[in-house]
Order: structure tokens, then sequence, then C-alpha cells
């Protein structure tokens, strides 16, 4: 992709049509790329982008362009930029809204809708996007005024990026973006009822200090807000300075090295039984930047009982949302981090607490039981790790493949790991692997997917043909929706409603119908022999896996019931 | 327990919409509900009387409208509406 120069002039006021304003504005923040699809009411926006140098990826459903935006704000750090047309452009990216509020993800899309004075006339393409998208949006606009509109998109990235990060739309009838007005980027942004930043206090901080010192069975669960804020560094210097283990939400996995001794994994349903226990057990727990979703915690009568809480988040409403927290600190992760190091902290290093949970750790490893007949997929996953060194960009799509990824891949370095957490999208993964390689272009990409979620966005592999994206799709294929049966094998008599797939196209020759080489396996070597071949083709590459089709994630917390309850923890 | 909140948010369309919203999520029926704008300004002040089962609701709704951008400023007036 093309860097686009800041062009000068914009920087005094001007009058250019409401399209050009857009522009204008794009390459004012820096806006690298633009997802998006074309439509009646965004003709003039995309006329105006035509000639205007900042490029555009064209995805084949509005869906595939916001999951695609999620991957590349996830990876680059900079807000994803998504243009749709009205009505259904507008309807099709409300998943992607939904997901990227739920997962933080900055986002300014933008949507076409009908000319103002047909405004609520159903008139053709016409959807009420602003009040549909109201509850799955940090904030959203209409734009009524023309010359407000710079001021509008200005506020808008203001809000995606700062804060806890989120989705912002704008919503432009089309006579806005024919429509000439002043633009002037100069001016201040005025929120007052916008405090994104708030300063952690030193009080807060010194009681985290002081409960450190008390606590005798300590934790840290470390989620995604560790990302936001860029504060690996100082959770890796707390863990040093004080000894405290550490688990992984499934979003904040890859904010502590996987090989560090005192990492002890993913918490929650699928994660591994140490973590579990060591969050059941804990006096102190220490939350970074992770809001206690229903997956971590499991059964909340039994979550985190005897322990005191603190809670690092940026996020006033996540504190004491799930969880009575005694220690709230409110602020961004590295501040505060940065603050509670230079408090004289005590470590927890040698004590029973933490040769107990060693000793967890290597009675309950992650496990599985190779048949000797089927490619089972968490060896698949193992393998993809080996081959690239640990060193790939990996993206998943939700469900079973989702948390062997999550269990079998060691995330040593921030910023390897795409995937929708709270959400739990499928049809995140292709699209969302497409922004992620836009987004590091040197990176090898990984897309790790299911069957089933490949087959609800797999017209994205247009993208990856057009734009010689070269990532490796890697299928793992057990012809069902993997997780929903498994529930149904394990809690409804094994009555398998609506959930195998024995019909399914060739991926193969759909893969090669779209210009893209790929491969069937169903054996380990035959998976190394692939992935090896997918890894020295200069371009995408599709590996279809037939994995176990039987094969069930484990450990695993039943639904209602308590972390520490956990079943499968061993072979 | 009945409570009363007290907002002082942008005159503008939509915002109403964006607050109820919030209070649909959380399954809360609002019991009254009035807006008017302040000395012709373009900010409201906004009563909101709503029944809640359990403290926490409460917090958790003030948390979440004070996150609005719209919101300028909350206050519960529970207290001072029982004084009266």
């Amino acid at each position: 992709m093309k860097t686009i120069e800041k062009s000068k002039s914009a920087l005094t006021p001007k009058v250019l049509s409401g399209s050009r304003m857009l522009v204008e504005a794009f390459k004012e923040e820096g806006v690298e790329v633009i997802f998006g699809y074309p439509g009646g009411a965004v003709l003039n926006i995309y006329d105006a982008l035509y000639d205007s140098g900042i490029p555009h990826l064209l995805t084949r459903h509005e869906q595939g362009a916001i999951h695609a935006a999620e991957g590349y704000a996830r990876i680059s750090g900079k807000p994803g930029v998504v243009i749709a047309t009205s009505g259904p452009g507008a309807t099709n990216i409300v998943t992607g809204l939904a997901n990227a509020m739920m997962d933080s993800w900055p986002l300014v899309v933008i949507t076409g809708q009908v000319h103002s004075h047909a405004l609520g006339t159903d008139a053709f393409q016409e959807a009420p996007i602003l009040g549909i998208s109201i509850p799955v949006t940090k904030h959203n606009f209409q734009v009524q005024d023309i010359n407000k509109l710079a001021q509008t998109i200005k506020e808008a990235f203001h809000i995606a990026t700062t804060g806890r990060p989120g989705p912002v739309l704008i919503d432009i009838p089309k006579d806005m973006t024919a429509q000439t007005g002043v633009f002037d980027y100069t001016k201040e942004i005025n929120l007052p009822g916008y405090v994104p930043k708030p300063r952690p206090e030193s009080s807060a901080i010194k009681q985290v200090a002081q409960a450190i010192k008390q606590a005798m069975k300590p934790v840290i669960l470390a989620g995604a807000g560790v990302l936001h804020g860029k504060a690996m560094p100082e959770l890796r210097l707390l863990v040093e300075k004080t000894g405290i283990p550490v688990v992984n939400t499934l979003l904040g996995l890859g904010t502590f090295p996987q090989n560090h001794p005192l990492f002890l994994g993913m918490g929650g349903m699928h994660g591994t039984y140490t973590a579990n226990m060591a969050l059941y057990e804990a006096d102190l727990l220490i939350n970074i930047g992770a809001r206690f979703d229903d997956r971590l915690t499991g059964n909340l009568q039994d979550f985190a009982k005897n322990a005191k809480v603190a809670h690092f988040d940026i996020d006033p409403a996540e504190i004491g949302k799930i969880v009575p927290t005694k220690y709230p600190v409110l602020g961004d992760a590295k501040e505060s981090l940065i603050l509670l190091l230079q408090e004289k902290l005590t470590s927890c290093e040698n004590s029973d607490w933490i040769k107990y949970l060693t000793q967890l750790k290597e009675e309950y490893p992650l496990w599985y039981v190779e048949d000797g007949k089927t490619l089972k997929p968490q060896r698949m996953i193992q393998i993809a790790h080996e081959l690239t060194k640990g060193e790939a960009l990996v993206v998943s799509d939700v469900g079973q493949h989702q948390m062997w990824t999550a269990q079998f891949h060691a995330f040593n370095k921030p910023n390897s790991w795409v995937t929708s957490g709270g959400l739990g999208t499928m049809g995140f993964g292709l699209p969302a692997a497409i922004g992620a390689q836009v987004g590091n272009p040197e990176a090898t990409v990984l897309a790790i997917l299911g069957d089933a979620g490949f087959q609800m966005t797999l017209q994205e592999l247009a993208v990856l043909k057009e734009y010689n994206l070269p990532i490796k799709v890697i299928i793992a294929n057990n012809q069902a929706m993997g997780m929903v049966r498994q529930w149904q094998q394990l809690f409804y008599q094994e009555r398998y409603s609506e959930t195998l797939l024995p019909n399914q196209p060739d991926f193969v020759k759909l893969a090669e119908a779209y210009g893209i080489s790929g491969v069937t396996v169903d054996k380990e070597e035959d998976f190394r022999n692939a992935l090896q071949q997918a890894l020295a083709t200069n371009g995408p590459f599709l590996i279809n896996c037939r994995v176990t089709p039987t094969e069930n994630v484990y450990p695993m917390v039943p639904a209602g019931k308590g972390i520490h309850q956990m079943e499968g923890v061993k072979p | 327990m009945k409570r009363t909140i007290s907002l002082l948010v942008n005159n503008q369309m939509g915002v109403l919409n964006r607050l109820t919203n919030l209070f649909l999520r959380k399954g809360l029926n609002i019991e009254s509900l009035a807006v008017a704008p302040v000395n012709d300004s373009d900010i409201s002040l906004m009563t909101i009387i709503v029944h809640v089962a359990e403290e926490k609701e409460i917090t958790q709704i003030k948390l979440q409208l004070n996150k609005q951008i719209d919101v300028i400023q909350i206050t519960d007036i529970s207290e001072q509406i029982a004084l009266c």
C-alpha cells in the first residue's frame, strides 16, 4: 500500500464538496487504506476517492470490509476505516460494529444515506442505521449540515481512538456528499461530556501495592487492555519485581511471554486447569484490562471466592460490573503500572503458592490423545506453530479451532493474534486476516478457520487473489459446527440437531475457482508438507485439513459450573 | 427501590434514544421522564425516575449513562427528593 502525504493546504479553511471533505479529512488523519463497498448513496464519495491517492480495498461483502478493518486496527494500532452504502450496505456492517464494540477496536465507519429530504419516507435503500447502530457503537453521527462535516469526522476519529477504543459511525445523506461548504480541520475538539483518559489516583495505586505486600496467593489476570495501553514491558517488570504469576484472557494472549515460568496459561471455559485454580484459590486477583467475561469467570459464586480484587481499567463502567472490586484503579494500563512500579513492592517468589502452581502446571498440561489414524486438530496447530517458528501472525475464526489455537499455539509476542472474543463472530476469520495482512504486509499470516465459519465469508477469497495477499488459509475441517456439536454431544444426549455438514463443496476446487492453489490433507506428514509448500508460495494458499471429526475441546468448565470444576483435565 | 437521576445532556436529535436504549438493554422500565432545555441553551436537563431491584443496577446504569458522549453531568437526586 502507498503512503499518503498529508495535504498541507487542508490546514487552511476552504470550500469543498462533502465528498472532497471526507478525502481531505482522511488525509489529515493519516488514513492508509479504506475497506469498503460502493453503492448508490456513496457514489459521490467513491468518485472523490477515484483519484484521491488513498488506497481502497474492495471486499465482496460489507461484512468482509468491516471485519477486515477490525483485523487491520488490531494489528496496525490505527483506526480501521470502512465505507458502506445506505440500506443493506449499512445493515450488513452491524455484526462488525457489535464485534468491534465488544472487543474495543477503533473503527470509523462511513455509511451513505438517502437524500436528506427523503429521510424517513421508506426511500429506496433506506435503513435507519443511526438508530440501529446506537447500541453497537461507541458513538454515532448523522451529518445534517455540510459545514459541520469536517468537525464531525475529526470528532469521530478522536472518539474511536481515545479512552477505551470503539467503533464510531458517521451516516451521511447523499446530498451532503454533493453540497459544498467550508472545510476547516484546525478547530479544537470540544466534547465536554467525554473524558477519555482518567488519571490513575496515587492513593489507589498505593493500596494495590499494600495489598500485594499482604497477599499470600496473588495472581494477575492480563487482558486486551494491556495491549491497548501498550503496557507489555510494564507488565513484565511487575511480574519480575513481584513474582506474581500471570493468567491471560483469550484476547490478552501475547501480552506476556508464554515461555515464562510464571505464565499459567489462558483462564476460563477452555483455559488451563492451573490458570483456573489460580483464579479460584487466589487471595489477591489483580485484573489488568480484562472485563470478567462470563466465559472467563464461569459461575460467579465460585469465581475468585477468597480473593480481594484489584481492577485496572480505563472504562469506569467495567469496574465492579461483574465482580465486587476492593481496589479500583481507573486509568490507562501503562500509566497505572508505571505508578505501581514506583511503589515498594514485595516478591512472592519461592512461596508455597508458586510451588503449588508450578506443580499443577507440570501435572495438568494441556493434552490430546493421538489415535494413529486421523489428523488431530491440536497437532495441526502445533505443526503450524513449529513450521512458522511461532513468528506468524495468527488469525482465527470462532469455535473449536479457535480454542485449540489459543491452547496449542504459544503466543510469546504481542500483536500476533487476532480473534473475535466477546461477540464470537463466525465468519470473522478470513476477512480479519485480510486486514491483518494489510496492517502488517511483511508478516506471515495464518488464517486458521473452521469449515463452518469459513463458509460464512468465503467470498473474500477473491480479495486474496486480487490483491495477492499471501495469506495461508488453514481449514480445520471436521465437517461440523464443531463447538455446537460438542455441546450437543455432552449436554443434549448426542442429538446432533443441524450441526453436521457432511455435504461440503470441495474447498480446494473452490480455491482454484478463485485462482488460489490448495490441497486437501488428512495426515500429519501431508499437512507438514502442505504447509511447507504454502509457506514457500509467494501468494495465498489454502489447506483443507480433514481433522478428527469427533475431537472435543478439553479441559472444559461445563456451563453453570465454577472454574475449579473443570472436566477433562487429564486424558 | 425508586431512584431519580438528573442529567445535563446535549440538546440534540437522538440523545433521548441513546439514553433510553441503555435502560432497555438492562431491562429497566422508565417510570417518569422529563426533558427541557436549560435557559434556551444547547444543553437540556433530563430527569429520569426508574425502579431498580438492587443498588448495583443503578450504579451500573449511571456509569453507562455517564459514558455517553452527549451526557455532560449526572447526579443521583433520589435523596434530595426524599427530603422535600
